[in-house]
């Protein structure tokens, strides 16, 4: 819009209309694509490939419980004890250039070994590192966590599972797929203590995560 | 400005509406991120039985000599995958651990799995094949220490196959040769 000022100049206003309907049109864009689901994975682990596996179908209406396990060590980095975790460096073309420990309280080191061999196993849930043994409130232990989440599917079961006698005695299973997102550098042992914990407490189903060919 | 009607032209002030969009794309743009490329292996894996084949209706001690057809027993082959603490494979027994275990090399277990199972594609083609007996399950028993994508890499090799008898996917069971070592 433009018109005359008291001083004599003309006033001159942008038009802001379609710089707004373009920001409208990206928002609409990316509320459409965001995943929130995608929180609840842990981007930093390096998945097996193998040639069988089958993506998800669209439109697949399962309930899933997805656990990231990896092996986790004492912080290298002087005077902190927190927990650390390896993460690749990658180069542009995505090709492992080298390992580095980052701990929970951001500390970045070196590591040239390339996999922990005797770590602790540990799950991330939304960033959360839980290791077998509680580590407060906010850390429950592995076991622990499994039991809360059984509990929620317990009971959202139809209809819903009353005590766990009924998976015990009754053979009950409780309906959600437990999905395994484990590093490929990650031990055996530290998986099957996951998927032993999950069948315990009535889980049967599982989806072993694996990354996909490049076609 | 129409002066047939003396009023004067509204016009919304967008800038507030526009800074408000601003901030909602900045947001959705920080938290996108692109779907990772996955795919999975579906399994149903029951825990870890002391008896062949129990369901978990049953009780243990229940008198099953009055009709011996209802003992409903799971023919299982057992794959020994072994690592002397190395991460990677390094010795392979395929069998039944209370007749037999054979020592089969890496690369010739997909080889040895065929004289139990059915190809798939051999299956979905109609043809016979040359496996033998009526295995239903696969046990992998790993050692703890062997690496995640190993053992993956021998379900991987289980789900190319079907059982002799009717056709399906053989059930595969994971269970470990020892207790996780990690703390």
């Amino acid at each position: 819009m433009s018109g005359s000022v008291p001083g004599g100049g003309v006033k001159s206003e942008p038009n802001l209309t379609p710089i707004l309907d373009m920001v409208f049109q990206l928002i609409t864009f990316f509320m459409l694509v965001i995943n929130f689901k995608s929180a609840e994975l842990d981007l930093s682990l390096q998945l097996p490939v193998l040639g069988s596996a089958k993506p998800l179908p669209d439109g697949a209406k399962i309930k899933l419980l997805v656990l990231n396990v990896q092996i986790c060590t004492k912080c290298p980095h002087s005077g902190c004890d927190a927990l650390a975790t390896l993460r690749r460096i990658t180069d542009d073309a995505k090709k492992v250039t080298g390992y580095n420990l980052v701990c929970e309280r951001g500390h970045e080191e070196k590591w040239p070994q390339g996999a922990i061999t005797n770590g602790k196993t540990c799950l991330t849930v939304y960033g959360r590192l839980l290791c077998k043994e509680s580590r407060g409130k906010d850390f429950p232990g592995i076991e622990e966590y499994l039991q809360s989440e059984a509990e929620l599917s317990m009971r959202a079961a139809d209809p819903p599972i009353k005590n766990r006698d009924e998976i015990v005695h009754e053979g009950r299973e409780l309906d959600d797929t437990v999905v395994i997102r484990a590093d490929s550098g990650c031990r055996f042992g530290a998986v099957n203590f996951v998927i032993t914990e999950c069948q315990k407490q009535g889980y049967r189903r599982f989806a072993l995560k694996t990354g996909q060919l490049e076609k | 400005m129409s002066k047939r009607h003396s009023s004067e032209d509204v016009e919304l002030n967008v800038t507030a509406m526009l800074d408000m969009a601003f901030q909602l794309l900045a947001f959705f743009i920080l938290t996108f991120r692109p779907p990772p490329g996955e795919a999975q292996i579906f399994l149903k894996l029951p825990p870890a039985q002391p008896v062949a084949g129990m369901t978990g209706t049953e009780k243990a001690g229940a008198d099953e000599n009055k009709d011996p057809s209802k003992i409903k027993t799971t023919k299982s082959l057992t794959v020994n995958l072994l690592d002397r603490e190395s991460g990677s494979v390094t010795d392979v027994q395929v069998g039944i651990p209370s007749v037999s275990m054979k020592p089969v090399p890496y690369n010739d277990l997909e080889k040895e799995l065929r004289s139990y199972f059915k190809a798939k594609e051999d299956s979905d083609a109609g043809q016979k094949g040359n496996a033998q007996g009526d295995y239903e399950q696969v046990v992998i028993n790993a050692s703890p220490t062997l690496r995640w994508e190993e053992v993956m890499k021998v379900v991987d090799m289980c789900t190319k196959f079907t059982t002799v008898k009717d056709g399906k996917l053989p059930a595969v069971s994971l269970s470990s040769a020892g207790p996780d070592p990690g703390g």
